[in-house]
């Protein structure tokens, strides 16, 4: 029983839509870089992603839900699973920034399979991100990039737009989580 | 005189307000104030007439910290509270298993 109120707990620890929300910027912002041809800027994406989800939660958040640290057990096996997911993002980044570099370089037969490929494979960490944090929306997510990557190069489309439109909802669902989050925050306010 | 076979419920700990307190504080290493008012859905003279008892009985650690230039307490199961918990807890699995399914 106590394992499964620890698991709601670990659960809603998430569902304040800042994970989502800065989760869908980071991917827009890698929509762009392709856009404009500036793949390396993807590599600060990950730290600059991290350190925004910190200081939004201490400043938003905790001011709001209040602060609670997570028992050493939990942490830790958040830490290891964050560790895979990093590891796989970083794997997928370092793939990007490749075919990237491959498709300005004017390999044409690279160019056509490749333009789907980075929303294809921004589902896994998607995937992950979502198993590391008990949210089953993260598998939305992930299914959009997938269904992003197969119309992106029916259409046409270059490797940005489904890594923009994959990114769009998932900020788009965070805002509106972190709306109901204020909300319910400054209804609790009222009734205290 | 027989022993009662029935065994005694600490009834500090099982308190309604206490336990659900008690019980959040032994699935988290720390929470503050605000934390444990939104999680145990207690109002707010109610949760901090608990935590001064807890306190009091030594149950429950506080320590201070500072957030935005305002001090905040968190609260942590003290090792007595994790013990009387524990105490607490085979208690009532003995009397819970007589209990029809």
């Amino acid at each position: 029983m106590v394992n499964s109120l620890e698991q709601k707990l670990f659960q809603r620890y998430w569902d304040d839509g800042i994970v989502d929300l800065i989760g869908g910027v980071a991917v827009l912002f890698i929509g762009v870089g392709y856009l404009m041809e500036q793949v390396l800027a993807e590599i600060v994406v990950v730290p600059l992603g991290v350190v925004a989800w910190m200081i939004l939660r201490a400043r938003i958040v905790e001011p709001r839900a209040g602060y609670v640290k997570l028992s050493r057990s939990r942490r830790e096996r958040s830490g290891r699973e964050l560790a895979a997911t990093v590891g796989v993002g970083t794997g997928m980044l370092i793939l990007f920034v490749a075919l990237g570099v491959k498709v300005r370089s004017g390999d044409a037969d690279l160019s056509r399979w490749v333009d789907g490929l980075p929303a294809l494979l921004m589902a896994l960490p998607v995937l992950m991100a979502g198993a590391l944090i008990r949210a089953r929306r993260f598998a939305v997510y992930a299914a959009v990039f997938v269904l992003g990557a197969v119309s992106g190069v029916q259409m046409g489309f270059g490797p940005g737009a489904p890594l923009m439109v994959g990114g769009t909802v998932m900020g788009v669902v965070g805002a509106t989580l972190l709306a109901r989050f204020l909300a319910g925050a400054r209804a609790f306010q009222q009734t205290e | 005189m027989l022993q009662p076979i029935i065994p005694e419920i600490d009834a500090f700990l099982h308190e309604p307000a206490r336990l659900r307190v008690l019980a959040f504080l032994a699935m988290v290493d720390a929470a503050d104030f605000m934390h444990l008012l939104r999680q145990t859905g207690l109002s707010r003279g109610n949760l901090s007439v608990q935590m001064t008892k807890l306190e009091d009985a030594e149950l429950v650690d506080a320590s201070k910290r500072e957030v935005d230039g305002r001090l905040r307490t968190a609260y942590a199961l003290s090792p007595k509270g994790v013990n009387a918990l524990r105490g607490y807890k085979a208690t009532m699995e003995e009397i819970l298993a007589a209990l029809p399914g």
